[in-house]
């Protein structure tokens, strides 16, 4: 076959290029470490080194919630036992108070001790985490969620929210539990009520937390609601502050209790309950009187002080007494019982999350190993290909150099 | 004569003239498209002479190129080919490069965006990871803005090249013309001799020329050569040329089009042109350029719409609604950009045309053109341009705006003229990358809450747990106020597997839903869903409970008298959505007869598709008066029962909570006391309640409720239907709150104006002025102001002031029985709440009825939010439902918003990073289909250039051996001249 003198030189040229060409592909490769630098290098292997990626970073993001659930939860935990333990401690205190050979000054002393722990209790459910935010406040995070009420008492400013993460992609962890479960829903041997400021009044009355005073009045009563109405002044005759109780169900007063005259602090006793009413409400504003098969813990504990402190030696008041402490000591094991059951579910949630923490483990170990064959450039089989492609390289240097040499007019 | 001189200088001139040809050949071993050359060298013509024919010697016949012009064709398209799909390969991989690099593609952007979501859910209250939320989106924007604007400069590269090589493609069709002319002049004065190089040179320009565009080459006359792009566009003609240029697309005004010019018209070729470097550019810009920055859109507008609409279902950390996040996908001027205009549109340009988007999962990637076809002005056909269907036909009304559904987007005429032949361009995804841009400033702002919270009673004995709520959506009235749910409700259990849901915005006394969601049942072990789910279903109320001008009077010897509920007669208009054309079309109508109950007309109205209609009727019965000097005894009867019946013990007629003394005069707690103990009460769903003074009877059924009074004729009660209407003041606030026992001075300041509204006959206004002394002069001359007005009414106006201070007002009527003649009787209707299927209209014939307003307002019945319920409540049971207040630590939204990376968001199977990798991937394969069809094209190109070359091109060596070979030829010439001369020497010398 004939060749021309150009096309003999362009061949040449051609196939020196070539060999650059894949020399460099195969030098950046192994710079890189990465065997598919752009998509159309292999389309298929591309879309499936991005969905690796994509699982990986989904997984890692998974992996730190899984930390962030365990963090949270070994506070809780940590918290929680140390609740225990002042509940058992002051459990041990009121069956110690209820030795019939203490007087009620031996009492007053013991009363002191719980009231102690019961601050320490208080300070524990208002525990915060590294963020400031209280653990046991449901989404109110900002809010104490246990605060002193005017007039005495403990009440429950949080909500029943439950934070969830998600930590893998069928797996919800609650991360927290609102100090609602834990420490008000706790139930309560004999029927009791809570009581509410109505969200809408507009004056600066407050209802105290109050507590059953006849236990068989407030039974027969039971399970029926109560609401303290303040009327305008004019309402009664001369015109002063007054206010109805009525029946939650139907608006209709109690016992004739229609237009009483307010005195702000004034004890109320009614229908065995006793709670008082202070401040200045204005007509229209309500309380609301709830019966309920609960009682707080913190409430518990605050009525079993006050009783201890004020129990003289008498037979009667010997006789409320072991009603007392035999009630006290009932609730107090449905408060430990409450908080067992809780963290109980913790130490699942905690297995849970190991489990699932172990799964990721090792899914993203295959995942970064099937990534890594897909993606990364074998390195011996580069280095030796680099070397063939040099060694071909230099081949077709030195071939064109000598076929170029070549010419008759040397020989003229 | 045969003369050896002759013959001498013959040869020694042809190998002169070979031996320039071959020193040409050798001048031209680098010329591009020179073919070698050959002089031709034949023998002159012998002479006969003594009988023998001898030879002459030899001259150049012609010089001749060695040349194949099939070999060349070949070369021309596979240069063609190659050039396409190296055009075609270089740009893509630009665009593949670019997508798939950690630094600049969206899928780091993505990841990143969520990854920051994540730890804002793990600690929502955490402003720095809300900060890095709104970082992290900026970032992401930030990476669609790069590729998006990568994308439009390669769009104006491609506009700038494209323009480039139209120029060089007519400057090379008129070169080659030229040519055509200087070959054939040639030719003619040379008598039929090739002008070589001439042809060379075309030759030439027409590979130039193949390397930019696709050509057919037709040969003319043999010497002249006419070129042909497209479908058949005549580039050359003999010595003719038509140039192309590019200008703005007709359609498009972004992309260029190649235009053809030829006798004046202007056409756009762009469709038609394949082949070369200009056709592997247009080639890039519809299937990589454009899908890729269509696809990049389309991903970035699913990101921006489902981002936004779950933010908008969220609540911050100041507890007010989420806004937007990023900016809004439907703003109307970004809709109005989607939209081009062609710009041959009959003047004037009045047009107004928007796209917006309704349905991310339904976009495709393709751009849509509406063309006005004819043969009127209204009617319009929908054409999707990535495979030319035809999506359907259509026509405007007269109104606007009128939105036609499309395929995940609405086409919006808003206003204009439109004329036959008007055409626009509907880009609804190729702009979107570009427009995203992040709304949220501030990390407060981030709503990572949800605006629902519900809670259980410490009172509840069961074991059952209320879902927190998950929010649908927030533009419902049950979200009107900020900050606070309209109305909170509590959900209360009347037994261990039925459940009442009632309105708590008085925690201290709540009341029922209208429409009541009452008695609803509960299953246990199961998810229960506690509220209806009804989008787009809207709900109107009958005007209700119609008060007689007087109590019917039964006498004790007459016929017996039974008064109707005084309900007028009504005939019922409902019309259903018409979805073919628009508006709505009448399903006839319903004729209600008068003094129908109210539960009968919900069960006519419910017997309707689409309608479920419910009843409730209620009547008040207050002023319970004695006559002073009464002998009779009251009696009450309820629809027929007899209330104030002694009864021995062992009775059957009521449970055992009823009181058994009956009282003179009976008052309402003892009527309500017995109602409620009444068996037959108790089964009807009639139900009484009483706060000492007043009566509230309710039948949760609807049926009509008649009561029956007996006693003296000095005996009274006032009736009501118990709707309150409340007078609201418009003017200045009262320096403190009125109530009904004290007076109030109004002469200082003001205006004291009032507004109230009464169902069916629209609001009225009052203003107060004067000084009143007591509580009750105040409500005499409000009741006297009330009566003014033309409002009309039945009964009597009774004021009352509630303990907050806000004034209302009842129609009563008075009833007294006429002693031992007989009893006053009345009937009291219900009210009916009629609640329709999205986009059904209802309306009421004759106007000015007592049953339903002519026109009744629709409400919406939608809350917006779900609640769920399982385990094992227990009667008494409560659960409230509110807003969700400073829940600083909820990040239930922040879930929600975390979970839309996962979301099936595109063709209802990517979410927004499989489609982006989708993207990657079929730009990737693009690419490299084009470089593995450049190598191969490359090849075939080398082999075919190799063909021509091995025939035409120059080799040193041979035009070496020829040199020497013409050489000797010339020597040996010259030395057959040298003998000639000895010859002739001889022959002189023999003569001397």
């Amino acid at each position: 076959m004939r060749i021309s003198t150009l096309q003999q030189h362009n061949t040449g040229v051609r196939q020196l290029l070539n060999n650059q060409a894949s020399t460099v592909n195969t030098q950046q490769q192994i710079s890189t470490g990465r065997r598919v630098l752009t998509p159309s290098d292999d389309p298929v292997a591309s879309t499936r080194i991005l969905q690796l990626q994509q699982d990986i970073s989904l997984r890692e993001q998974y992996m730190e919630n899984v930390t962030g659930a365990t963090n949270r939860l070994n506070l809780e935990e940590a918290t929680l036992s140390s609740v225990t333990d002042n509940i058992a401690k002051i459990r041990e205190l009121t069956v110690y108070a209820g030795n019939g050979s203490m007087t009620a000054e031996d009492r007053s002393y013991v009363a002191v001790e719980i009231e102690t722990r019961l601050e320490a209790l208080v300070d524990l459910m208002n525990t915060k985490d590294a963020s400031n935010t209280y653990i046991f406040a449901g989404f109110k995070g900002e809010t104490e969620p246990f605060q002193t009420r005017a007039g005495g008492g403990v009440s429950y400013e949080g909500d029943d929210g439950e934070r969830i993460l998600e930590i893998s992609n069928s797996t919800d962890i609650q991360t927290n539990d609102s100090g609602k479960n834990l420490f008000v829903d706790v139930k309560s041997i004999q029927d009791t009520f809570f009581t509410e400021d109505n969200s809408r009044n507009t004056g600066t009355g407050f209802i105290t937390n109050g507590f059953v005073s006849d236990q068989a009045a407030y039974s027969e009563f039971y399970p029926e609601d109560m609401v303290i109405q303040f009327n305008p002044d004019s309402f009664v005759t001369p015109a002063a502050p007054n206010y109805s109780v009525l029946t939650r169900s139907e608006n209709r007063a109690i016992d004739g209790l229609d237009g009483v005259a307010y005195t702000p602090g004034e004890e109320l006793v009614v229908q065995g309950a006793n709670f008082k009413i202070a401040g200045d409400p204005e007509p229209g504003d309500t309380f609301i009187v709830r019966s309920s098969p609960k009682q707080s813990m913190v409430d518990t504990i605050a009525g079993l002080v006050e009783g201890l402190r004020s129990l003289q030696d008498t037979p009667e008041d010997s006789a409320s007494l072991n009603v007392l402490i035999e009630n006290s000591l009932s609730n107090l094991d449905f408060a430990q019982t409450s908080v067992s059951e809780v963290q109980s579910e913790i130490g699942g949630r905690l297995n849970t999350l190991d489990n699932i923490d172990n799964l990721h483990q090792d899914v993203d170990l295959i995942s970064q190993e099937v990534l890594s064959q897909l993606q990364d450039v074998d390195f011996a089989e580069a280095v030796s290909r680099l070397s063939l492609e040099s060694f071909l390289l230099e081949a077709a240097q030195q071939s064109f150099t000598q076929i170029n040499r070549l010419s008759l007019f040397n020989s003229l | 004569m045969a003369d050896i001189l002759g013959i001498g200088i013959s040869g020694l001139k042809a190998h002169q003239t070979a031996l320039a040809v071959t020193g040409n050949n050798i001048s031209n071993v680098d010329t591009e498209g020179y073919s070698r050359q050959d002089a031709v060298i034949t023998n002159n013509n012998p002479q006969f002479q003594g009988g023998v024919w001898i030879g002459s010697g030899a001259q150049v016949e012609e010089v001749r190129r060695i040349y194949d012009e099939f070999l060349v064709g070949q070369m021309q398209k596979d240069t063609s080919t190659y050039n396409y799909f190296e055009a075609l390969s270089s740009n893509a991989g630009q665009i593949d490069q670019l997508l798939a690099d950690p630094s600049t593609g969206i899928q780091p952007g993505i990841e990143g965006m969520f990854g920051s979501f994540q730890a804002a859910i793990d600690d929502p209250s955490s402003l720095p990871a809300r900060q890095v939320v709104l970082s992290e989106s900026q970032g992401l924007v930030d990476r669609f803005h790069a590729i998006s604007d990568q994308l439009s400069d390669s769009n104006e590269i491609v506009n700038g090249q494209l323009g480039v090589y139209a120029t060089q493609i007519s400057t090379l069709a008129e070169s080659i013309s030229e040519l055509n002319e200087q070959i054939t002049f040639a030719q003619s004065s040379a008598s039929g001799n090739y002008p070589n190089d001439l042809l060379d040179k075309r030759d030439l320009a027409i590979t130039q020329l193949s390397e930019l565009i696709t050509i057919d080459v037709v040969e003319q006359d043999g010497d002249t050569l006419n070129i042909f792009i497209g479908s058949g566009q005549a580039l050359v003609v003999g010595n003719d040329f038509h140039s192309i240029t590019t200008q703005p697309s007709e359609n498009d005004p972004t992309r260029d089009a190649v235009v053809y010019k030829q006798n004046g018209v202007v056409q756009e070729i762009t469709d038609r042109l394949s082949g070369g470097q200009m056709g592997g550019l247009l080639e890039y810009r519809n299937t990589v350029l454009d899908p890729a920055t269509n696809q990049l859109g389309r991903v970035s507008l699913a990101l921006q719409a489902e981002i936004n609409s779950q933010h908008q279902l969220g609540i911050d950390l100041n507890g007010t609604q989420g806004g937007l996040f990023f900016t809004d996908v439907n703003d109307p001027e970004v809709a109005q950009q989607r939209v081009i205009g062609n710009a041959g549109n009959e003047q004037p340009n009045d047009r107004v045309v928007g796209v917006y988007i309704t349905d991310t999962n339904q976009l495709t990637d393709s751009d849509y053109k509406v063309e006005f076809i004819g043969p009127n002005d209204y009617t319009f056909k929908v054409t999707r341009e990535k495979d030319g269907e035809v999506l359907f036909t259509s026509s405007l009304s007269t109104e606007f705006p009128e939105s036609f559904d499309i395929e995940g987007f609405d086409l919006t005429f808003e206003g204009g003229t439109y004329k036959q032949g008007d055409e626009f361009y509907l880009l609804p995804t190729r702009d979107a990358a570009s427009n995203i841009e992040l709304d949220i400033q501030i990390p407060q702002e981030l709503a990572l809450a949800t605006a629902v919270m519900t809670d259980f009673d410490v009172g509840n004995q069961g074991q059952a747990n209320i879902s927190s709520g998950v929010v649908y959506d927030m533009d419902t009235a049950a979200f009107e106020v900020p900050g606070e749910l309209t109305p909170p409700l509590i959900i209360k259990f009347t037994s261990d597997s039925t459940y009442d849901v009632l309105d708590n915005t008085d925690p201290a006394n709540p009341v029922p839903l209208f429409p009541p969601i009452m008695n609803q049942n509960f299953v246990s072990g199961v998810v229960n869903d506690l509220l209806p789910k009804d989008e787009g279903k809207t709900a109107i109320t009958s005007v209700g409970g119609y008060l007689p001008t007087a109590a019917s009077f039964q006498d004790y010897d007459e016929v017996f008298v039974t008064p109707g509920n005084g309900f007028f007669p009504a005939r019922l208009t409902i019309e259903d959505p018409d979805l073919i054309n628009g508006g709505t079309k009448s399903r006839g109508v319903l004729t209600i007869p008068a003094e129908t109950p109210a539960n009968e007309i919900a069960e006519i109205l419910s017997s309707q598709n689409g309608i479920t209609a419910s009843a409730r009727t209620e009547i008040q019965l207050t002023n319970f008066t004695d006559d002073p000097v009464g002998f009779l005894d009251q009696v009450m009867y309820l629809n027929g029962v007899e209330l104030t019946d002694a009864l021995p013990s062992g009775q059957v007629k009521y449970d055992d909570t009823y009181p058994l003394d009956v009282p003179n005069p009976i008052n309402s707690d003892f009527l309500a006391d017995r109602i409620n103990a009444n068996f037959d009460f108790q089964d009807m769903g009639i139900v009484a309640k009483s706060d000492g003074s007043t009566l509230t009877i309710t039948a949760f059924n609807g049926e009509d409720l008649s009561i029956e009074f007996q006693g003296d004729h000095g005996d009274s009660i006032s009736v009501s239907n118990g709707q309150n209407i409340y007078i609201n003041p418009t003017g200045e606030a009262l320096s403190e709150p009125l109530n009904k026992y004290d007076g109030y001075d109004f002469t200082e300041g003001g205006p004291f104006t009032y507004e109230f509204e009464v169902p069916g006959q629209g609001s009225f206004n009052i203003e107060l002025t004067g000084s009143y002394a007591t509580g009750a002069d105040l409500i005499t001359e409000i009741e006297a102001q009330i009566n003014s007005t033309n409002f009309s009414n039945n009964g009597t106006v009774v004021v009352d002031i509630d303990e907050r201070g806000n004034i209302l007002f009842q129609n009563q009527l008075d009833i007294s029985p006429s002693g031992t003649n007989g009893s006053a009787k009345l009937t009291m209707g219900g009210q009916v709440k009629v609640i329709l299927d999205e986009g059904m209209v209802i309306s009421s014939q004759p106007p000015l009825s007592n049953l339903f307003e002519e026109f009744p307002v629709q409400e919406s019945v939608y809350l917006g939010y779900e609640l769920t319920m399982d385990g094992t409540p227990k009667e008494g049971d409560l659960f409230y439902v509110d807003f969700n207040e400073n829940a600083v630590t909820d990040n239930r939204n922040g879930a929600l918003l975390g979970a839309v990376q996962s979301k099936e968001l595109i063709e209802d199977e990517m979410s927004i990073s499989e489609a982006y990798g989708k993207s990657v991937e079929e730009v990737g394969s693009i690419t490299a289909r084009a470089q593995i069809n450049t190598e191969s094209s490359e090849v075939l190109l080398a082999n075919s250039t190799n063909s021509v070359s091995s025939v035409s091109g120059v080799n040193l060596d041979e035009e070496a051996a020829n040199l020497i070979r013409f050489e000797q030829g010339y020597n040996a010439s010259a030395q057959v001249i040298s003998v000639a001369r000895d010859i002739f020497s001889t022959l002189i010398g023999m003569f001397r």
